[in-house]
């Protein structure tokens, strides 16, 4: 039963994630390549603060891999995932430590996310001067993380998590999804 | 907001300006000549001086193609058939503006995995160094 709820709970997260991505890509593209708001990180907060770590990584791959082959873009799938995987990683190492408020965990993520872009794409374009490029994105990444992580903050703060979602069970049918 | 978030936010900002401070600014040498360098997925394919205006029309195997414009001094991508369009919101790289783009020296087309930059003859001779 709890895994039941966790699996619906997981596959609505994910299917708001998707449309928040969709919407975002009607936003004017700005002349500074890599800045976005992301607002589907706030629900990848809560996601952390509700489902755990191991369900938020699946929840994680499995909208950008969506997201990026219904948006038509699969070139960038890679990108996205590198950017989704260290973001994910440093907010799940800080989310439970005293001190941090999801707002700094939403700023942790905005520019972990940036970073990890950026590192896979000096790799693959073999352009270490592309680093400098961090200068701008990370302070972007803040302002973006900032948000993201106020509007999950306020969401939570609103709809308290069921009781039965907290128990901390791994969503295991979700694996065979993507 | 709470005690160590303001830490990661002072973390943030002064990383971002410790390389906004670094990053390459101008060519010191205003006489040396320069060259564009065209390099896809990170392996150099050409390198141009700025000295004439032409197009130059790059075709990539699987459809991919893109159009930069060559001018006195500088360079700009005028077509490319990715999906985003990127590389022609980047604008114009010239030798004067490179402190003042985000990218500096170069334009890059992601999908297309293509970097162009602007290098001087010093940078070139590094750069083919085998």
């Amino acid at each position: 039963m709890i895994k039941t709820r966790r699996l619906a709970f997981a596959a609505v997260l994910i299917s708001i994630m998707m449309v928040l991505g969709y919407l975002e890509s009607f936003l004017p593209v700005s002349p500074i390549p890599g800045i976005k708001l992301g607002l589907a990180n706030s629900v990848l907060i809560i996601s952390l603060y509700w489902l755990g770590i191991p369900a938020s990584f699946q929840i994680m791959l499995i909208k950008n891999v969506l997201l990026g082959l219904l948006l038509g873009n699969p070139m960038l799938i890679p990108y996205s995932v590198s950017g989704g995987i260290l973001s994910l990683a440093l907010m799940s190492i800080l989310y439970k430590r005293r001190g941090i408020s999801p707002i700094g965990v939403g700023i942790t993520g905005g520019v972990a996310h940036n970073i990890g872009q950026v590192l896979l794409a000096m790799i693959i374009l073999g352009t270490p001067s592309l680093v400098f490029y961090l200068a701008i994105l990370m302070p972007a990444g803040a302002v973006m993380g900032f948000i993201t992580g106020t509007v999950a903050r306020i969401l939570m703060g609103h709809f308290p998590p069921h009781k039965h979602l907290k128990r901390q069970t791994i969503i295991q049918t979700e694996e065979t999804k993507p | 907001m709470k005690r160590r978030d303001i830490i990661i936010l002072v973390i943030v900002l002064v990383a971002s300006l410790t390389l906004y401070l670094l990053r390459p600014k101008a060519i010191e040498d205003p006489s040396a000549v320069a060259y564009l360098r065209i390099s896809i997925a990170g392996q150099t394919q050409e390198l141009i001086p700025l000295t004439e205006e032409r197009e130059i029309r790059i075709e990539q195997n699987n459809g991919d193609y893109n159009v930069i414009q060559v001018f006195e001094g500088g360079f700009r991508m005028i077509e490319s058939n990715c999906y985003n369009q990127d590389c022609i919101l980047q604008g114009e790289v010239t030798v004067d503006n490179i402190g003042s783009r985000a990218l500096a020296n170069e334009i890059i087309c992601l999908p297309h995995q293509l970097v162009l930059s602007l290098v001087t003859e010093d940078e070139t001779v590094l750069e083919l160094e085998p």
